[in-house]
């Protein structure tokens, strides 16, 4: 019943609109006899309104369509050799997670003791201190080395008073578990990490965020957050490894060695690529030989795995992206959104 | 009954498909509504086929005899019902068959209903039109999905019709349709509904008053209004904004309005029912459309008709909808739109309501929408029709030489659907689910029979 109210309701307003149009409409004659009756035939222009045009029909194609199309107007050309450098900075992310793996399982085997990991900790540090002291250029004032003191010897201090509960912390699970959920993390933290950071040089996002001011939002805020899953995935798998270790030192060790290098080392490769570009190759070819050194006592599979991806991601892939260039097909017109050329915040 | 399917007088009985219509309210759904109710007039048999809205189902009779079939089927995104590509071909069928249907016409790209009942006349062998309403990208995933299966669905279409010249250039592009096939007929206003009041609005001398009426969504420009609206406000101190709808981007102007402390001068009514958007209008001097996308733009054709200067962006096809001293176009940046009003600002002392309401009976009306809308229906029920190979090819034709996945599920769906549908389907339908459904229907739609 109330359905039936509002249908009435529905229905008086539509008998009003068509009593208003039946007034108006008593014409029948085709639009096309009327409009040669109505006048002399005038250029056809690009608008709609008025009627069908004097002398076209509704569906004339003018010389002007698809005038306003653009094709391939954002498209950047890319050229194998630029792609190639370019490529370089994964491949040597891939090699520091490769190189950390092989010292994990050098330790969970027992070949590296507890001191010797400490050692080379130490080592590290210093010469990752050392590539940033070389390569940034502003000045070490004393205010600032003290503030880094600190936060390194809060940093460091807080994995030495975890490392007991770190050591405990998965002694439920078996190790297959362990290691199946450490190489996913591992996969995750390669797939989600911010490779800009560490490759592209900062003037080309600079000109990026000077052209896209309302995607530059964004897109930082994409990054950041895969570039923290990335982070994270690979904190928990380092934790994960440490507490399969016999002894609080041997967590504290092997934690500062993963954390170094899943935390740290992105900045000294990105002040290295900030430095010159030739350092940064050098720098990342010495790495992924010094990574292949090291992982082929270990196993044979592994190392031609290895190989395989690196020449995978430096090799194949660039030459796929130039290949698959020729089909980029982009099309921009009257028809598409406008952007917003300002913040939206 | 004579030739070629129409009637004895030369008439065409059609049937209209859209998800969208009456309750629903919009641009759609009003072409599709006057364009019914003028093709009534003109004699034609004129039946419109939709999804239930709400309890709103089973067969409505509108003014002037307009019969509404609501598809008892649930929407399920956006007013659309589920894709099932054949599950609707019973019903769709019995209406086709039931009404004498002897031409389909669908509106819009991404209502699904419409789709399946032109894959489904098309398949009974019936002529098929179709109007698309609205502008797409080609880049992000969703056009890219949308695109495909409207080279598809458009593969099949005897005519199609769009509501612009850059609509047609797009939908062209979109569908890879021979450009001869598609017609451009635009929309229209009802100008007997909005006519001008100058007793609502104050003289220009003491204040000046722009009145935005959209849903406050990012597609239409909401944000584009938050940075122009302060600014108009500090360089014209006598001007008042009267902002009329909803949406998520309601915040924002809100935000802005206390920001700048303009309380006293930006008016937001909230959502405006269509049956006041009149009395709204004729409140102000100035209709202010910012959009940043759009096929047409009927909002500027009922400001117009009511008499108002129209300050709109320059996007899509809304430079081709008014003659240039209608209008004033600025591109979709902050400056340029304020540049823009101020000029329209200089311009109101020059126009006159009522010849603007009188200019826009002459260019626009729905009877002549209706009567080229004929002519394609004229140029669909002469094309020579075609078999089920060609068609087969002509769907082979969709798929890229690139194959991939999506394509090819969505040709071997189609061609195995239509297949299936033009041999056994029929058959089984006219032995089984006919009478079936006539009796279900009995019981539904009880005053039908």
């Amino acid at each position: 019943m109330p359905c039936l109210g509002f249908s009435l309701r529905i229905f008086r307003v539509y008998v009003k609109m068509g009593a208003t149009m039946a007034e108006r409409c008593s014409q029948f004659e085709d639009p096309r006899i009327e409009c040669t009756k109505r006048g002399q035939q005038v250029g056809w222009k690009k608008v709609v309104y008025g009627g069908m045009q004097c002398g076209y029909a509704d569906n004339y194609m003018d010389s002007s369509f698809l005038e306003a199309m653009v094709m391939n107007a954002n498209v950047v050309k890319r050229d194998t050799a630029t792609v190639m450098v370019d490529s370089v900075g994964i491949a040597s992310h891939v090699s520091v997670v490769a190189l950390v793996a092989t010292v994990w399982t050098h330790a969970l085997n027992g070949a590296l003791p507890a001191s010797a990991l400490l050692v080379l900790d130490a080592l590290v540090l210093l010469l990752g201190f050392f590539a940033l002291l070389l390569t940034v250029k502003c000045v070490f004032s004393v205010p600032f080395v003290v503030q880094i003191g600190r936060n390194f010897t809060l940093f460091v201090s807080a994995i030495y008073v975890l490392a007991p509960v770190f050591q405990t912390l998965t002694r439920s699970i078996s190790s297959d578990s362990i290691w199946a959920l450490t190489v996913s993390l591992l996969v995750v933290h390669l797939f989600c990490h911010d490779y800009t950071f560490s490759t592209s040089p900062s003037t080309m996002a600079a000109s990026l965020s000077k052209d896209f001011p309302s995607k530059k939002t964004s897109k930082v805020q994409e990054t950041t957050l895969s570039a923290n899953v990335s982070m994270n995935a690979s904190i928990v798998a380092s934790v994960l490894i440490a507490s399969r270790l016999p002894t609080h030192l041997y967590v504290f060790a092997l934690m500062l060695f993963s954390l170094e290098f899943f935390l740290l080392f992105p900045l000294v490769t990105h002040c290295i690529r900030q430095r010159s570009v030739n350092l940064h190759l050098g720098f990342s070819c010495t790495l992924i030989v010094f990574t292949m050194g090291l992982i082929f006592p270990l196993s044979r599979l592994a190392f031609v795995l290895f190989i395989t991806v690196i020449v995978f991601i430096t090799l194949v892939c660039p030459y796929w992206l130039i290949r698959i260039q020729e089909y980029k097909f982009e099309i921009n017109g009257p028809w598409d959104e406008a952007k917003l050329c300002f913040d939206l915040d | 009954m004579g030739e070629n399917g129409k009637l004895g007088y030369g008439r065409y009985r059609v049937l209209m498909v859209s998800d969208f219509f009456y309750p629903n309210f919009g641009g759609v759904e009003n072409h599709i509504y006057y364009l019914s109710q003028c093709l009534l007039q003109r004699g034609h048999k004129v039946v419109v086929a939709t999804h239930a809205y709400g309890r709103r189902s089973g067969v409505r009779y509108m003014t002037n005899g307009l019969k509404v079939y609501y598809i008892p089927r649930l929407p399920f995104i956006q007013q659309n019902v589920l894709p099932t590509l054949s599950g609707s071909l019973p019903i769709i069928r019995t209406i086709l068959v039931r009404e004498g249907i002897t031409l389909v016409h669908g509106h819009q790209a991404f209502s699904t209903l419409c789709h399946e009942s032109l894959l489904h006349a098309r398949t009974m062998g019936l002529r098929v039109v179709f109007t698309d309403h609205s502008l797409y990208g080609f880049a992000d995933l969703g056009s890219i999905h949308m695109n495909k299966v409207l080279q598809f669905t458009l593969a099949d279409v005897h005519q199609a019709i769009c509501v612009s010249h850059t609509s047609k250039e797009n939908t062209v592009l979109r569908s890879g349709l021979n450009p001869e096939k598609v017609f451009v007929i635009p929309n229209a206003v009802d100008t007997a509904m909005f006519r001008p009041d100058p007793e609502e609005s104050p003289s220009i001398k003491e204040e000046i008053i722009i009145v935005v009426i959209s849903r406050l969504v990012y597609r239409k420009g909401a944000d584009l209004l938050v940075e122009v609206i302060p600014e108009v406000c500090r360089l014209y101190p006598e001007v008042r904004f009267i902002v009329g709808g909803d949406g998520p981007k309601r915040v924002r102007l809100e935000e802005m309005r206390e920001k700048h402390g303009l309380q006293d001068r930006v008016d937001m009514l909230g959502a405006v029912p269509h049956a006041d958007v009149r009395s709204v209008l004729v409140r102000g001097h100035i209709f202010l459309n910012s959009s940043l996308t759009e096929a047409f733009c009927i909002a500027i054709l009922e400001a117009a008709s009511c008499g108002l200067l129209t300050v709109s962006t320059r996007v899509g096809g809304v430079p081709e909808v008014l003659p240039n001293d209608m209008i004033v176009l600025a591109p979709p940046v902050p400056a340029e739109m304020v540049v823009a009003i101020g000029h329209a600002i200089q311009l109101l002392p020059q126009v006159d309501p009522f010849s603007m309401h009188n200019r826009m009976i002459n260019l626009y009306s729905w009877m002549d929408v209706a009567k080229r809308t004929e002519v394609v229906y004229e140029n669909a029920l002469s094309s020579e029709d075609d078999d089920l190979l060609l068609r087969l090819s002509r769907y082979e034709n969709c798929l890229d030489e690139r194959l991939n996945l999506c394509d090819e599920m969505l040709f071997e769906s189609r061609c195995f659907d239509c297949t299936c549908q033009c041999t056994l389907g029929m058959f089984y339908l006219d032995m089984y689910m006919t009478p079936r459904f006539l009796q279900y229907s009995r019981l539904k739609y009880q005053h039908l029979v």
